[in-house]
C-alpha cells in the first residue's frame, strides 16, 4: 500500500513538476591551506526541480556539504574560495548578488538543516526566540506575530506542548527536539529550496525515522523542494526521487533513485550499493570498496576512483572520463560504464554463509 | 531559591576563607625576620629596655603568637580590626579612608578597560589578521607589557605638563574643598551635594591614573575577547544564524558577543580585583592616597594589623567580585542558569 503511494508520487514528480528551481553548474571550490590547495569541489553540476527531493550521496570529504554550502554562501573564507561556476536560482546567479540581496535569500527562500542539532542551536537563546527570528527579518513580522507563528510551527513539527517549549532553551531538550526546532526554524518562512546537511546522521534510529517521516510530510504541506545531503542511501530511498553521486569533489553518476538501486552505471555507486546490509535474503559477505579516499591534496590525472575501482584499465589511470549521458536523465562518469555490475551479480548469484566469513 | 542556596553555601565559604587569610598573614609576619618594636621605635627609645617592654605590652607583642592571633580572631569578630601601630588609629578607619581612593580609581580603571578592551578585541576579530587588528593587538601586547610606572610617568609628562589637557597628581586642585565625606568616592559625594565643579575637577583627577591603571587589564580583555569571539564565530549555531540570512552585524551582535561575553567575564573580574588591591606604583606616582600605599607603608613598618586589614579586605574584594561574576554567568548562560 505504502509502495503504491511512493510510485504515484515519483509519476507525479516526473509529470507535473518539470521547472528547474536550483541549478548549479561548473561549480569549483576551494580551500587554500598550510598543506596546500585542496579542491574540494571541481567542475559540479546539477539541478533540482520544482517540488524534487534530491538526494546528494558520497562519502565524507566528497564535497556534498561544500557544495550545498556554496548554495548558501556560507564556506568560510579564508581558507574556502567559489572560483567559479554559476550557482542559479530561479535562473538568478547567487554568486553574483550583493551581500544584502543574498542575505534575503538566506533563510527565506533557501533555508537549511545541519547535521549537528546539539551545536547547531544557540545556547543562550529559546528555542521559541530562535524560530521566531527568520519571520521577523524576512517577513516583517511583529514579536505577537512571530510568537504565534513560531508556535503553530512547533506544533506542526510535531514538539509536544509548544507553549512550554517556546521559553526553553536547546539544552533542555533532546537531539530528537533539538532537530525538530531546526526543522521548524528552516520551514518557518516557507523556503522554496530546503538544503538539509545529514540531518539524521547524529541521531538515533528510531528518532532518525521520525524525523524523516516528519520531513516527509512537511515537503507535501510546504510544496518545497529538498536537497538531502547523506551517506546513508537508505534516507535517499525513502526520500529521495533523484540521486547525486558524489567522489572526491565530482559527480560520478546521476539518476532516479529507483535506477541507483536497480542498475548503477558507475563503479563507486555499485560498490556503495552492494555495501548495505540486507535483512532477510541470502546471506552474503558485506561488501567493502577497498582502499580510502585519496589525498585531497594530491594531483590528480585520470579517474581518481581508479586506484580503489576492479574494472580500472590504463586509460582510467591516464584520463579523467566525462559526463556521458546515457538519456532519460542519467548520467555517469566512466570509461566502463558497459561493464559495470559485476559485483551485483556476484552478490546475487555467491552467498556467503557468516560462518565462511 | 536555587540563586539563594548558592549565596547561603557561598557565603559559609567566604567566613573559613576569611579565617584562612588571617591566619595565613599571622604565619607570614611570624617567620618574617624582623621586629615590629625595631621597626617602629626610634634608635634611642630601643637602647631604653623599659621602653621597648612597654611597648611590647602596649601592642600585645609580649604575648606567644597563637594567643596574639586567637585575640585578634575575637576583637575581629567584634568587628575590630586593632589599632594600626602606624597611625595609631583603628585599622576600620584606615581603611574605610583609604579604601573609597582605591575603590573609585579602580571602577574608573575597570571601566575603561572593559569599554576599550572588549572595543579592540571585537573589531580585530571581525578585522581578522587585516592591518586594523595588527595594529589594535599590537596595542594590547603594549597595555600588558608597558611598566605601569613608566606609562604613569610618560601620561603626565604628556597630558599634564606639555598639552596640559589633565591635572596633575591628587585627587583634587588644591583650590577646591573635597567633598562632604559620604561614600569616600570624590566624583559621587560631589554629585550627591550638587557639586558640578568638584565632580568635574575630581573626574579629570581621575583618568591620567584611571587609564594607567586600567592598561594592563584592557589588553588582558582586549586579547580574551578576541579569541573568544573568534572561537565563537566559528561555532556550528553561528553558521545557523548566518543561514538565516542575518547581516553580519547581527550575527556578531545577537548571537556571538553574548556568548564569548561568559569567557571575557572571568578575565575583567579577576583584573578588577586585581585593580582594588591597589597599584602602588600609579598611587605612588599620582600622588593617590589608596590602599595601595596604605599598605607598602604598613609591610615597611611591620604595622600588623594593617597588613591583616588590608589582606582580609583584598580577599573580601576576590569574594564579592566572584559571587558577581558567578551570577552574571548565570544571567548570560542558561545552561548554568538551570544547573
Amino acid at each position: 500500500m505504502k509502495k503504491n503511494e511512493k510510485t504515484a508520487e515519483l509519476q507525479e514528480t516526473a509529470d507535473d513538476r518539470n521547472g528547474s528551481l536550483l541549478r548549479i553548474e561548473n561549480l569549483e571550490v576551494e580551500f587554500h591551506t598550510v598543506e596546500g590547495i585542496h579542491k574540494a569541489v571541481r567542475k559540479v553540476s546539477y539541478e533540482v526541480k520544482m517540488g524534487e527531493t534530491l538526494g546528494v550521496v558520497g562519502e565524507s570529504g566528497s564535497g556534498k556539504s561544500v557544495t550545498a554550502l556554496s548554495v548558501m554562501q556560507l564556506i568560510q573564507s579564508p581558507p574556502g574560495k567559489i572560483m567559479g561556476g554559476k550557482i542559479l536560482f530561479e535562473e538568478k546567479d547567487l554568486l553574483s548578488l550583493s551581500k544584502e540581496e543574498m542575505n534575503h535569500i538566506r533563510g527565506n527562500e533557501i533555508a537549511m538543516i545541519f547535521q549537528e542539532p546539539m551545536t547547531s542551536l544557540n545556547p543562550i537563546h529559546t528555542c521559541g526566540k530562535q524560530i521566531m527570528e527568520p519571520l521577523i527579518l524576512h517577513k516583517g513580522y511583529s514579536k505577537s506575530e512571530a510568537y504565534e507563528k513560531a508556535l503553530q510551527m512547533m506544533g506542526q513539527v510535531g514538539i509536544p506542548i509548544p507553549r512550554q517549549r517556546m521559553k526553553e532553551y536547546p539544552h533542555q531538550l533532546s537531539g530528537g527536539m533539538r532537530q525538530r526546532v531546526m526543522i521548524a526554524m528552516a520551514l518557518v518562512c516557507k523556503p522554496k529550496l530546503l538544503i538539509a546537511d545529514e540531518p539524521t546522521t547524529a541521531l538515533d534510529v528510531t528518532i532518525q525515522a521520525q524525523i524523516l517521516e516528519l520531513m516527509k510530510i512537511l515537503r507535501k504541506e510546504m510544496n518545497s523542494s529538498i536537497i538531502m545531503i547523506t551517506h546513508d542511501l537508505g534516507v535517499v530511498a525513502e526520500m529521495c526521487d533523484r540521486v547525486v553521486v558524489m567522489y572526491d569533489g565530482q559527480i560520478v553518476e546521476v539518476c532516479k533513485v529507483s535506477d541507483l538501486f536497480r542498475h548503477p552505471y558507475h563503479p563507486y555507486s555499485e560498490g556503495l550499493i552492494c555495501s548495505i546490509p540486507s535483512i532477510g535474503g541470502t546471506r552474503r559477505k558485506l561488501y567493502a570498496i577497498k582502499g580510502t579516499v585519496p589525498s585531497p591534496y594530491e594531483e590528480k590525472t585520470g579517474c581518481s576512483f581508479a586506484p580503489r575501482c576492479q574494472y580500472a584499465k590504463d586509460i582510467c589511470r591516464r584520463q579523467c572520463p566525462e559526463m556521458t549521458d546515457l538519456g532519460n536523465g542519467r548520467l555517469v562518469r566512466c570509461w566502463n560504464y558497459r561493464e559495470t555490475g559485476n559485483l551485483m551479480e556476484t552478490a546475487k548469484e555467491s552467498p556467503e554463509g557468516r560462518g565462511k566469513a | 531559591m536555587n540563586v539563594l542556596r548558592y549565596l547561603g553555601r557561598r557565603l559559609v565559604f567566604t567566613v573559613f576563607l576569611l579565617i584562612g587569610v588571617t591566619m595565613m598573614v599571622y604565619i607570614i609576619s611570624y617567620m618574617v625576620p624582623s621586629d615590629p618594636v625595631v621597626a617602629n621605635l626610634s634608635a634611642r627609645n630601643l637602647n631604653n629596655e623599659e621602653m621597648v617592654q612597654a611597648y611590647r605590652e602596649k601592642w600585645g607583642l609580649d604575648q606567644p603568637v597563637y594567643k596574639q592571633y586567637f585575640t585578634y580572631l575575637n576583637n575581629l569578630l567584634h568587628g575590630d580590626m586593632g589599632t594600626s601601630l602606624r597611625t595609631e588609629r583603628a585599622v576600620m578607619e584606615d581603611l574605610k579612608l583609604y579604601f573609597p581612593a582605591t575603590l573609585e580609581l579602580s571602577i574608573f580603571g575597570i571601566l575603561f578597560a572593559v569599554f576599550f578592551g572588549m572595543l579592540f578585541g571585537i573589531i580585530s576579530a571581525i578585522k581578522r589578521n587585516k592591518w586594523v587588528d595588527q595594529i589594535l593587538r599590537g596595542v594590547s601586547v603594549l597595555g600588558v607589557s608597558v611598566p605601569v610606572f613608566w606609562m604613569a610617568l610618560l601620561l603626565l609628562f604628556v597630558f599634564y605638563l606639555k598639552l596640559g589637557i589633565f591635572p596633575g597628581p591628587g585627587r583634587l586642585s588644591a583650590s577646591l574643598t573635597p567633598p562632604v565625606h559620604k561614600t569616600g568616592l570624590y566624583t559621587v559625594d560631589a554629585l550627591l551635594m550638587g557639586d558640578i565643579k568638584v565632580f568635574a575637577d575630581a573626574f579629570k583627577h581621575l583618568c591620567l591614573p584611571g587609564i594607567c591603571m586600567g592598561l594592563f587589564t584592557m589588553g588582558l580583555i582586549s586579547r580574551t575577547s578576541r579569541s573568544s569571539l573568534l572561537e565563537v564565530l566559528s561555532l556550528d549555531y553561528i553558521r545557523t544564524a548566518r543561514a538565516k540570512g542575518l547581516r553580519e552585524r547581527d550575527v556578531i551582535i545577537k548571537h556571538a558577543l553574548g556568548n564569548s561575553l561568559i569567557s571575557v567575564l572571568t578575565v575583567i573580574g579577576l583584573g578588577f580585583g586585581n585593580l582594588l588591591g591597589g597599584m602602588v606604583l600609579v598611587e605612588s606616582v599620582f600622588a593617590w592616597p589608596g590602599i595601595g600605599q596604605y599598605a607598602y607603608k604598613a609591610a615597611q613598618n611591620l604595622d600588623f594589623p594593617a597588613i591583616v586589614g588590608v589582606s582580609l579586605l583584598i580577599a573580601l574584594n576576590y569574594v564579592v567580585i566572584n559571587i558577581v561574576v558567578d551570577l552574571l554567568y548565570c544571567v548570560l548562560d542558561p545552561r548554568v542558569r538551570y544547573m
